[in-house]
């Protein structure tokens, strides 16, 4: 995989989760993609966002900055948004840079969707 | 209406609670109160609200009749764009601009927080290259965590490190995107440094020169890239003493890792080559035997050894030019060549030319050998084969001393060499004396060396003429001369005692 390009799958789980898988490197151009991605799923009625990061190791300063954005529009809408599967320097990335603040951030994709879907659905 | 919520939204604007649709509601209530047909919100040169949301760029280019009224104050940079109002309020006005002062006080805020929050992050990525990298010996892997890093760090699009002992030969070790430098740019990186607006390449130096440049290339921006700011450089400028000092740190270490498996190695193989000599004196009737052997390193060149059978006892010293590993290994390979050929080889000139040919192609051209080779029967009788070794010694009962010269070329130099046996009688209470030349050529402090004549005497005046005695009063000779210094050169001893009968 050419780590400099990001690859993304957006998908609708069920009650109203929509999920993100990216890997690459999330500068601008990645960036852009994960909010056009989650642009799309908030309007086919995902209020909880999950991005997953395996597969991504390198976030820049655009990329942390795009991301701060898709949390304020989630949380304009009274949505929710979680991270899974981060690598120990984005997840340090994300503390310092305040996402963790409003962000949920799970270990992994099957425990993350076990909470996010059970939450969603009780 | 419009002008109570345009006082609503500044209330609420003041009060702190500033969404990011504040700014399309201000200009909504604002279009709606001048009963204008549209309008548009600008800060600098991006529009940050169109009202109806309809109104585009083109829109607003193909429809005459805009008023724009300048909206700022206070520093702002607001321009407010209305088409055909009716009427302009200045209350309402005056609401609106304190609700946008506080958009972007809002703005701002998050920015200072942003960038505050940022300059953190870099400080904690500097900080953890330590933590991250440490113990990573593999350059390879090590180049690969450093490029990660600094491209997180810069924000750029490309990055390399190079590393090599001149630019002409370094190469990228660990690269992210495309490689950007030519190699002129390489050249004056590693020189001095390159710093333009797209690339910034900086020497590695450390105290034992420029290990390599550190490229970073192509910084984003939230639209394309910009130029590097006099921050970047300062920050890349820290990396590169912490990469410095991350493949530095690598490299010693495994330098020293790798003297210390050198060492473990060496330890090792002088242990098997101690081990091929005999450990103990095999019994041969009516003789005795005593040896030394002293590596000036740890694998010596020189080898020994003491065959016996039903009918003859066999002695041979063998002396490979050169020290170290490479000539121990070629004197395991006379040992065990000595050992097999024997069982086939009847004639000591034989088994000589045998080894010389086996030797002439599976050695350099500078490595050669030399070689005695005594064999003795139950009775005396002896054959010796000298391939340009030092002479075998022969001291009767007497104190007389005879040699053994050589009779032909070294081995290994000559495929075609031939060797001659020589013959004699040790007679009871004679002592053979094999050596090679680190005794002979053993140095005193006016660079004298000891010399065979020096041996000869000493065999001569030996109080006690035994195999054992012979070894000892010899090396003791050999050290006093010396004045203590270590030999400059593997040295070997061999005596065989032919034991007196009678008084």
């Amino acid at each position: 995989m050419n780590e400099e390009q990001i690859h993304l799958t957006a998908d609708v789980l069920s009650n109203g989760v929509g999920l993100i898988a990216a890997a690459g490197y999330i500068n601008n151009e990645g960036g852009q993609a994960i909010a056009d991605a989650a642009g799309d799923l908030m309007e086919r009625g995902c209020g909880t966002l999950l991005i997953d990061l395996e597969g991504t190791r390198i976030i820049n300063s655009i990329g942390v900055s795009i991301l701060l954005e898709i949390m304020e529009k989630l949380l304009e809408e009274k949505g929710r948004l979680a991270f899974c599967s981060l690598t120990p320097t984005i997840s340090k990335t994300f503390e310092i840079m305040g996402l963790v603040q409003y962000a949920t951030i799970y270990p992994d994709q099957q425990s993350a969707r076990a909470e996010l879907e059970g939450h969603a659905s009780g | 209406m419009p002008q109570a919520d345009l006082l609503r939204l500044a209330e609420l604007a003041l009060s702190g609670h500033v969404s990011p649709q504040l700014s399309e509601e201000v200009l909504r209530a604002v279009v709606e109160d001048s009963n204008s047909r549209a309008g548009v919100l600008r800060l600098g040169d991006e529009v940050r609200a169109s009202w109806p949301r309809s109104v585009s760029r083109q829109v607003e280019d193909a429809t005459a009749g805009w008023t724009e009224i300048p909206f700022g104050g206070d520093g702002s940079q607001w321009r407010l764009r209305l088409l055909a109002p009716e009427r302009l309020e200045q209350s309402a006005l005056g609401a609106a601009r304190i609700a946008l002062r506080a958009v972007e006080l809002r703005d701002e805020l998050k920015r200072t927080r942003f960038d505050e929050r940022f300059r953190l992050w870099e400080l904690e990525t500097v900080r953890s290259i330590a933590n991250d990298i440490g113990g990573i010996l593999e350059l390879d892997r090590l180049a690969r965590e450093l490029i990660t890093h600094l491209v997180t760090l810069l924000g750029v699009r490309s990055a390399a490190v190079y590393l090599g002992s001149d630019p002409a030969t370094a190469e990228a070790v660990g690269s992210f995107g495309p490689l950007v430098l030519l190699p002129e740019q390489l050249a004056r990186a590693w020189e001095q440094g390159l710093s333009t607006d797209d690339v910034l390449a900086l020497p590695l130096e450390s105290k034992d020169g420029t290990l390599g440049v550190l490229v970073a290339a192509h910084k984003e921006a939230r639209a394309g890239t910009e130029p590097f700011a006099d921050n970047d450089v300062r920050v890349m400028q820290l990396f590169a003493v912490q990469v410095t000092m991350a493949i530095e740190y690598a490299r010693l270490t495994r330098a020293s890792l790798e003297r210390e498996r050198l060492k473990r190695e060496l330890e090792v193989a002088a242990e098997i080559q101690s081990h091929l000599h005999p450990q103990v004196y095999p019994e041969f009737p009516g003789f005795r035997l005593a040896a030394r052997s002293s590596p000036s390193r740890q694998v010596a060149g020189d080898t020994y050894d003491v065959l016996v059978d039903d009918r003859w006892l066999t002695a041979i010293v063998a002396d490979v030019s050169g020290k170290g590993v490479g000539a121990g290994l070629i004197a395991a390979g006379i040992h065990a060549s000595v050992r097999l050929l024997s069982q086939t080889e009847a004639s000591l000139s034989g088994l000589a030319s045998r080894i010389n040919a086996y030797l002439v192609g599976a050695t350099e051209d500078n490595r050669f050998v030399t070689f005695a080779m005594v064999r003795l029967d139950a009775d005396g009788g002896l054959l010796a084969v000298n391939a340009g070794h030092c002479p075998v010694l022969i001291r009767r009962r007497d104190g007389r001393v005879e040699q053994i010269s050589s009779c032909g070329l070294p081995l290994g130099i000559l495929a075609t060499a031939g060797y001659c046996e020589s013959s004699g009688r040790l007679e009871p209470g004679d002592l053979l004396v094999l050596f090679t030349d680190g005794l002979t050529e053993a140095e005193n402090l006016d660079e004298e060396e000891f010399g065979t004549q020096r041996v000869e005497q000493v065999v001569a005046g030996l109080r006690e003429p035994n195999a054992e005695s012979a070894c000892r009063e010899l090396l003791r000779a050999v050290d006093e001369h010396a004045g203590g210094k270590p030999l400059q050169d593997d040295a070997t001893l061999v005596v065989v005692e032919r034991l007196a009968v009678g008084p």
